[in-house]
Order: structure tokens, then C-alpha cells, then sequence
């Protein structure tokens, strides 16, 4: 049996989100940074614990708060993935107020926190510069490279079943 | 009345409304942006609309999802799509908005491109900042773990010059001596760029005599210059008032360097300090400094650049560190004391020239003085708390048969301090910053605590040179603070000063 589940992708402009959904779905990255006007969605259909699960991909527009995201978009979500930019602070300063915003109006839905860019930083500065709790379980991830982009669709789906 | 055809028209183009089941299920459309086919289901067009089927049983009221992009095979449009639920219908209605968006995004590409630039820069300077107050920490931890071996080393070579000794020795003492000083001007021009950078410099504001500033340099010049085929002119303006309220102790270093610039640069010609008056009221004036000299010039391709930290005219040349930093302070204290510092030069020479602020003194009522001969020679029981065995041979040997009648008690720590100052009276206490027992902070307030000691003056000697842990320390009651390294005469100045 096949379940649709729709992924709702999060986070402020330019850090990475059509890159992440572009580099999983269709295997190709672009330097050009190129605005997410709306929301485009995708879909793309993986193997999880003998399950087929068709991944329906909400990649919206930045924000700079969730709050700031259209409701429509969120509505009947399975599961969120939040972006920063781990070489820009200002996409994750916020993240406390962001997570607890997420867990007070979407309290069972599964959250992932992704830092994307990571080849821009070094594996060591990373581990040591997001100590945060809200770090712990984060992925760190290069759209560019396709460093655990696939991990984080499926930890995600995994997450939904 | 007529129908608005051309508003039907436009509707009808833009506009598809479809009737679907819960289950996603098309019961009619009149396909005017898609061709979709009754029976077929509409989450198989494309997956935004998988995604909403799922959501069709269990959301009653009407939602609208602006901005989609719908693209396909041949196909790419960006709606406004509303889910209306009427009686036991639901309908899916398509708003074509792909120019209206269109046009739109590259005003939102360059907001955004925008942001992320500017919150780029913002980074940028954080970090530069963050770098910054490191690497000035970096200097004030060097400088105070450089000041209080030098201070020894200074202290004890005074100390051995007054002792008898060859020709030979006292020549080589004097080259250490020297050397010496330079480590200490070079540790105090680091430590005032990085004050600077910090914003941590004040200025002061007290009387004092122009006239004195510029004889003293003068004096010193020339002596230096000795045989040197240069000739060094001062010249003040009648019309200059020299008595004037500043901070006479920046002023002088300005031109010592600016000084000590045109000597370096100067083989043979001459070098000129002139002041004139560019402008004055009855409380204040701005004078005009320059310093000329007919030196080797810079060249006009470096000239910006000469106010830059550890700039030096001629890098390739083996000159002693530090020697470029004068002309940063410069440039620095001149900003601090709201004046201006201008540079010309060429082939013949160099001038610089400054314009600089002061108040103007009033005139002064003359003090009464004393008839001289009348004081007596007092002894004064001065206690030193130090633990360090090198910096106690030190004060015993700098206070050894010593005219001034200090006579001197040395305390391991602030445990035997507190002991000694309960059964003895003491004039003057000489404290460290950190002691092994307590800190200096914690030994001032106790002591102004106590009805025996609150009275007795309390120099800090430190090699620390922060600012606010100076002002933290005269704030709980020490009388002064004394840098190292520092000389007899400053030390035995102060303590004169502050035990009279």
C-alpha cells in the first residue's frame, strides 16, 4: 500500500530549500539563487521499512518566522523540515522560539532541523559551533554535494509512519 | 442593460471551476486553464493536488492556497487555488495569476538578494569585531605579563647604576637601560592603540603651560640630534596663548612622535615645530601644529597609507619594531581630541599639520607660599604586600638608603598585612592586584573597613594596565594606581604625594 505524506519545508529565503527538494528529487544542484515566490511542490516516492511512502514535497517561500508562512500551506501536514544556513546566524538565532512555536500549534507533527551549506563550514567548527539543544538532532547537510540529503527525507518519512 | 462581456470574457479565461468528489474524484469541469477528463482523479494531475484530496474529509470550512506553481509537461502556471465546500459539493477553483506573479518576483528576488547581502555585511562585522576585542585582550594580557619582568629588569638596573662601577660597565648599563626603556615605549604605544580600538582612552582636561611642552621637547631634540647635521627650530606665535586646559600628556606625545618621525626621516636640513593660532574666543582656541622636515618625503603612492598600524616608509629596511606605530597613535589621539591631522610632502620634505582644540585658562589668583627651609624631615613607614620573591629584593633595594626617610616593612600576604597593621602605624600601603590569599580588591575594602588602616593611603603597583579595573580599585578606596614598569622617582613621587 502507498501512503502520501505531505512535507512541509521551512525556513528563512536562501537557505537552501528548493536546493535540498531539487538535489533529492531530481539529483541537480545550481549556484544561482533563484526566489521561491508561493510554494512549489514535488513528489517523490521512497522505500521505508518495506513501506512505499510518495513524499509530497511543500517547498515555500522564506520567511523569516513561521508565523509569517502563509496557514494554507502548513494545513494537513505530516511532517515539517526546518532549513538555516549554517554559515548565516540570523536563519538560526531564532530557531527556541521557532520550535516552540511549532510544537504549541502542531504539537504531533515530527519536526526536523537541517543546517544546510555545511561544505561551506568544517566538520569540526560545525559540531562545536551548534551546541544548542535544539541542534542535537540536527543534520547537517550540502544541497551542493548531496551530503546527507537523502537522510534527511527519509529520517523524516520514517518519522511520519 | 448590457452585459459586461469583455469582464465575462476575461473571467471565463482565467477562471476553472471543478466539481469533485471527497475522494478527489472530478465530477465536471469546464476546463478553461486544464483539460481534465470526468472520472478522472485530480490527485493524479499533479501533487499539490495529492496533497489536499487527503485533507478534502477532514477540513469543512473554505481555503484558499495562493501562489501555487502548477507545472507539468508542457505547462507552468501559478494560481490561486480555493477549496469551497458547498452542501454535500465540493468545488476546486483555479485562479490564473502566473503574469500577475510573474511580474512580481523579480521584485522579490532583488528584496531578498537584498537581506541576505546586508545580513552578510552585519556577519562580517561581527566577526571582525569579535576578532578585534581578541586580539586587543590578546595585547592587554601580553602587555601586563611583559610589564612586570621589565619592571624589574628597569628597576634593578637603576638600582645598579647607582652603585660603583668602570667606565665599561656603566657605558654597557646604559645600552641596557636603553633597550630596556624601548621595550617599555613599545609595550606603551601597543597598549594605547589597543585602549584606543577599545575606546577605553580619556582625555583629560587640566591647566598647563604650552610653553613648558614645547621646551621640553625642544630640549630633548637637541640632545638627541647632538652632532647631527640638523637644524631644529620651534617657533610659537606671539598672539598663542600658552596657558591652556587639555590633556597636556597627549599633546606631548603627538609631537614627541610626530617628532620622532621627521628625526628618522632626516638625514641632513632641518626640522620645524610651529605653532600659530588658527582661531580664538575668550574660553577657547584652535591652534595649528606642524612639524616639517626637509627628509627623504614620502611617495605619493603610500601617503594613505602612512597613518596604518605598523606602516613603515621603507619596509624592506631592518628597522626596529614598533617604529611605525607612532604615527597611528598620531592620528588616533589627534581624532580623540576632536582635531583634524593633514599630510603633504614630496621630494623636499615633509609637513605635518594639525589643527587642535583647547579651553583657555583664566587668570589665577597666586597661591601663598610657604618661606623654604621650614619643613622637617619626617619619617614615613610605608608596608609593601608582596609575595613574589624577585619583586620583594626589588622595593628593598629601591628603598635602601633612601633620603627621603621612607622606611620599609614587607607583608608575604594579606593575612600577615592585616597582622602587621593591627600592631604597627603605618603612613602608606603598596599593594599588588592579585596577592595569594586575596585578591587586591578584597585587601582594599577590608582595610577601609577597619577604624585602624581606612585612613592610611593605598598605592596599586600592577603590571595591569585595564582601565576599568583601575577605576574599580580607586573606587573601593585606593588612593592611586602606579603602572609598571615605573621608576623610583615616579614611585617615590607618588608616595610623597600621597603621604604628605
Amino acid at each position: 500500500m502507498t501512503h502520501s505524506k505531505k512535507i512541509v519545508i521551512l525556513g528563512h529565503f536562501g537557505v537552501g530549500k528548493t536546493s535540498l527538494v531539487r538535489q533529492f528529487v531530481e539529483s541537480a544542484f545550481s549556484e544561482d539563487y533563484l526566489v521561491t515566490v508561493g510554494v512549489h511542490v514535488k513528489k517523490k516516492t521512497v522505500e521505508i521499512e518495506s513501506k512505499t511512502i510518495n513524499l509530497i514535497l511543500w517547498d515555500i517561500e522564506g520567511n523569516t518566522s513561521i508565523k509569517k508562512a502563509r496557514e494554507s500551506y502548513l494545513l494537513g501536514t505530516h511532517g515539517f523540515i526546518y532549513v538555516f544556513d549554517v554559515t548565516h546566524p540570523e536563519t538560526y538565532e531564532n530557531i527556541a522560539n521557532e520550535m516552540a512555536f511549532l510544537s504549541e500549534k502542531y504539537p504531533h507533527i515530527p519536526v526536523d532541523v537541517v543546517g544546510n551549506k555545511a561544505d561551506l563550514f568544517t566538520e569540526e567548527f560545525t559540531s562545536d559551533f551548534f551546541k544548542d539543544k535544539h541542534f542535537s538532532q540536527c543534520l547537517f547537510t550540502s544541497a551542493k554535494t548531496g551530503e546527507n540529503v537523502v537522510e534527511v527525507f527519509k529520517k523524516i518519512a520514517l518519522q511520519t509512519l | 442593460m448590457k452585459k459586461p462581456l469583455l469582464k465575462e470574457e476575461f473571467l471565463n479565461t482565467r477562471i476553472q471551476q471543478l466539481e469533485i468528489t471527497k475522494e478527489g474524484t472530478i465530477v465536471c469541469s469546464d476546463n478553461v486553464l486544464f483539460p481534465f477528463s470526468i472520472d478522472e482523479n485530480i490527485a493524479s494531475f499533479h501533487p499539490f493536488f495529492e496533497a489536499i484530496v487527503g485533507t478534502l474529509t477532514s477540513v469543512s470550512d473554505d481555503i484558499t492556497y495562493p501562489c501555487v506553481n502548477i507545472s507539468g509537461e508542457g505547462f507552468s502556471k501559478i494560481l490561486d487555488i480555493s477549496v469551497v465546500q458547498r452542501k454535500d459539493s465540493t468545488y476546486v477553483l483555479l485562479f490564473d495569476f502566473t503574469q500577475h506573479y510573474k511580474d512580481a518576483h523579480p521584485l522579490v528576488q532583488e528584496k531578498n538578494e537584498a537581506a541576505i547581502a546586508k545580513n552578510r555585511l552585519a556577519f562580517d562585522k561581527r566577526l571582525l569585531l569579535a576578532k578585534e576585542t581578541f586580539k586587543n585582550n590578546f595585547l592587554s594580557n601580553l602587555n601586563h605579563e611583559v610589564r612586570n619582568p621589565l619592571n624589574n629588569l628597569l628597576g634593578f638596573m637603576e638600582l645598579l647604576r647607582k652603585t660603583k662601577l668602570s667606565y665599561d660597565q656603566n657605558e654597557t648599563l646604559k645600552v641596557m637601560q636603553r633597550t630596556g626603556m624601548q621595550i617599555k615605549y613599545l609595550m606603551d604605544d601597543m597598549l594605547d592603540i589597543s585602549k584606543m580600538e577599545r575606546g577605553a582612552i580619556l582625555m583629560q582636561q587640566v591647566p598647563f603651560n604650552l610653553g613648558h611642552i614645547l621646551s621640553n621637547l625642544q630640549q630633548h631634540y637637541r640632545l638627541k640630534i647632538g652632532v647631527k647635521n640638523i637644524l631644529l627650530e620651534t617657533t610659537i606665535d606671539d598672539n598663542v596663548p600658552k596657558k591652556l586646559i587639555g590633556d597636556p600628556f597627549r599633546l606631548n606625545q603627538i609631537l614627541f612622535n610626530l617628532l620622532e618621525n621627521a628625526y628618522r626621516n632626516t638625514t641632513t636640513g632641518s626640522i620645524m615645530l610651529g605653532v600659530t593660532l588658527q582661531e580664538k574666543n575668550d574660553k577657547n582656541c584652535t591652534l595649528t601644529i606642524s612639524v616639517s622636515d626637509t627628509g627623504k618625503g614620502i611617495p605619493a603612492s603610500e601617503i594613505d597609507r602612512i597613518f596604518d598600524t605598523y606602516y613603515q616608509l621603507k619596509e624592506n629596511e631592518i628597522t626596529p619594531i614598533g617604529e611605525g606605530l607612532g604615527l597611528k597613535i598620531v592620528k588616533d589621539l589627534i581624532a580623540l581630541l576632536n582635531g583634524k591631522i593633514s599630510v603633504k610632502s614630496d621630494n623636499t620634505g615633509t609637513v605635518f599639520t594639525s589643527q587642535l582644540p583647547f579651553k583657555i585658562r583664566g587668570k589665577e589668583k597666586k597661591r601663598p607660599t610657604v618661606p623654604k627651609g621650614s619643613g622637617i624631615l619626617m619619617s614615613k613607614r610605608i608596608l609593601v604586600i608582596e609575595d613574589v620573591e624577585t619583586n620583594q629584593m626589588l622595593f628593598m633595594r629601591t628603598f635602601l638608603n633612601n633620603e627621603k626617610g621612607f622606611i620599609l616593612e614587607i607583608a608575604k600576604d594579606a593575612k600577615h598585612a592585616y597582622s602587621l597593621l593591627e600592631k604597627k602605624d603605618y603612613n602608606l600601603i603598596i599593594v599588588k592586584n592579585n596577592l595569594p590569599d586575596s585578591s587586591g580588591l578584597d585587601f582594599i575594602k577590608n582595610c577601609k573597613l577597619d577604624s585602624k588602616s581606612e585612613h592610611i593611603p593605598i598605592i596599586v603597583a600592577s603590571g595591569s594596565t585595564m582601565l576599568q579595573e583601575q577605576e574599580e580599585m580607586l573606587a573601593k578606596g585606593a588612593s592611586a594606581f602606579l603602572s609598571k614598569p615605573y621608576t623610583q622617582k615616579e614611585l617615590f613621587d607618588t608616595i610623597e604625594k600621597l603621604s604628605s
